[in-house]
């Protein structure tokens, strides 16, 4: 009789368990952010959501997907089960939209692709957050000092004395190495092949003398590297900005007005700062976020 | 030394809000799944051992979905089931399937034959048979299939986090995706100790359910 009991218990269980979770499931007034799985993305998303709950009275929910890739976030967008995500237009012309031309300028790459979200998914673009996180290539600030170089081109010229250094990925893309090699005609020295963590200690300690990086990566200022300029436009751009389900927006008009306070508000240098501070200095991305919008005055 | 200590600063002070949260999602959705694992396995288990034509093929599916590596499971059922509580609880039912369907059958099984023609020698019902002669008997043997379902799921609950549902794998997760040593360190402490504490809750009971039988 005993085990009887105790299997009416767990069925009583389980199908309350399930009542419950399809209440929560229906809420309306719900809002659900969430990142891709970087600390820049993590930062953002934090930055939404502590606005959101400041300026809305919805109820801001934010929800860690750490496998949450664009090949993830953007089905579970069109399916309704997150309604906000920062995106960044190079993938989602690549990656979601898959073309394979490249359109050199931001602005106009921009306007295609929030034109074709919104066709095709019903997917609002908001303004850009201001930032433009494409690939590039870093050196340390004494090479570059000392080679005169600024741009690409200029690399190219000594790349023979340079050994490059990437993660084995970067080595397989599209846009990855072999496109660049053709558009600069570098011809370095020696390529490197390591994880991504490695790539900055690696250059730091002089074993590779130039990487492939993000434009924003908080490490590049810990490292004492600088940036070059893509001279001849060969990586497509990236401009993140906050992609919304049209149907949140509609039902909740104050959720596009509070959000667009973050519409050119962060340059690249802003970017990489946060993103240091997170990735070198340990802090919470919440509080980093946090701080920010106090800066900004958005919050108090 | 000091990296001990930073990890405990982590989880007592600097972040024990998230900590906090993390572990008690982490809780929920282990229980919740242990309960549909038992709910349906217990009864399986009985079922087959009363129709044993259909045990060897019941083990074996439930074998076979033991062995789908978790991530490939989780990327299967992403266009199926989305992303959250739903898949993972899914995803945690049928690893811990065969552990507790194949211990209830095998305690069962096992139970001395002698024993079973006595208890019907003395005119028991089938139903006096199981609940009274059988369960009892087999129940160290059903108690370790539930203890090996209990550390299993909660150390497996941990990849929750990488289909949104949260739970301690939020902390591991993002410490990687953050080159924050310490964070991942804190999250994988928590889910040992949360396995290892669960364990030894279920070790006493065990005993205690031992006492009881004798």
């Amino acid at each position: 009789m005993k085990i009887t009991t105790i299997l009416f218990v767990a069925v009583f269980f389980v199908t309350a368990v399930f009542f419950t979770g399809s209440a929560f499931a229906e809420e309306d007034s719900q809002v659900i952010l969430t990142s891709k799985p970087f600390t820049e993305n993590y930062i953002l998303t934090e930055m939404m959501v502590q606005l959101l709950e400041h300026d809305t009275d919805l109820t801001i929910v934010n929800m860690a997907i750490e496998g949450g890739t664009t090949s993830v976030l953007h089905p579970a967008m069109v399916a309704g089960e997150i309604d906000i995500y920062p995106e960044y237009t190079g993938t989602g012309w690549l990656e979601v939209l898959r073309y394979q031309e490249v359109i050199p300028d931001p602005d106009v790459l921009f306007d295609r692709v929030s034109e074709e979200y919104l066709e095709k998914f019903d997917l609002v673009w908001l303004p850009s957050f201001g930032f433009n996180n494409t690939f590039t290539l870093a050196v340390r600030q004494e090479d570059a000092e000392r080679l005169n170089l600024e741009t690409y081109s200029d690399l190219a010229a000594v790349s023979e004395q340079m050994v490059f250094g990437s993660e084995p990925d970067f080595y397989e893309r599209e846009d990855g190495y072999p496109g660049l090699v053709e558009a600069y005609g570098f011809e370095f020295r020696q390529t490197s092949q390591m994880a991504i963590a490695l790539k900055y200690p690696a250059i730091g300690q002089g074993e590779v003398d130039v990487i492939n990086a993000f434009s924003t990566d908080g490490l590049l200022k810990t490292h004492e590297l600088v940036i070059l300029e893509d001279d001849k436009n060969y990586f497509p751009s990236y401009l993140a900005a906050p992609v919304v389900r049209k149907e949140v927006l509609d039902s909740h008009p104050e959720v596009g007005e509070s959000l667009s306070k973050l519409a050119g508000l962060i340059s690249e240098e802003v970017m990489m700062e946060l993103n240091y501070q997170v990735d070198e200095q340990r802090r919470d991305p919440r509080a980093v976020a946090r701080d920010f919008l106090v800066e900004q005055g958005l919050i108090q | 030394m000091e990296f001990i200590a930073n990890v405990f600063q982590l989880i007592l002070v600097d972040r024990r809000q998230v900590v906090l949260s993390a572990l008690s999602e982490h809780v929920v959705i282990s229980l919740i799944a242990i309960a549909l694992i038992s709910a349906a396995g217990i009864p399986l288990g009985i079922l087959i051992s009363r129709y044993r034509k259909y045990a060897q093929p019941v083990i074996y599916v439930t074998g076979a979905l033991y062995t789908i590596p978790v991530l490939a499971l989780f990327g299967l059922m992403i266009p199926i089931l989305g992303i959250g509580l739903r898949p993972t609880l899914f995803a945690l039912f049928i690893y811990g399937l065969l552990p507790l369907v194949r211990n209830t059958y095998v305690g069962i099984t096992g139970v001395d034959a002698a024993i079973v023609e006595a208890a019907r020698g003395m005119g028991s019902t089938n139903r006096q048979l199981l609940f009274n002669v059988e369960l009892p008997l087999a129940l160290p043997v059903i108690v370790a299939g539930f203890r090996t379902i209990v550390v299993m799921t909660i150390s497996v609950a941990t990849i929750a986090s990488y289909i949104g549902a949260g739970g301690l794998g939020d902390l591991i997760f993002r410490g990687i995706n953050t080159y924050f040593l310490e964070l991942v360190v804190a999250g994988s402490i928590l889910v040992a100790l949360l396995a290892i504490v669960a364990d030894g809750c279920l070790g006493l009971l065990e005993k205690y359910l031992l006492k009881r039988v004798r």
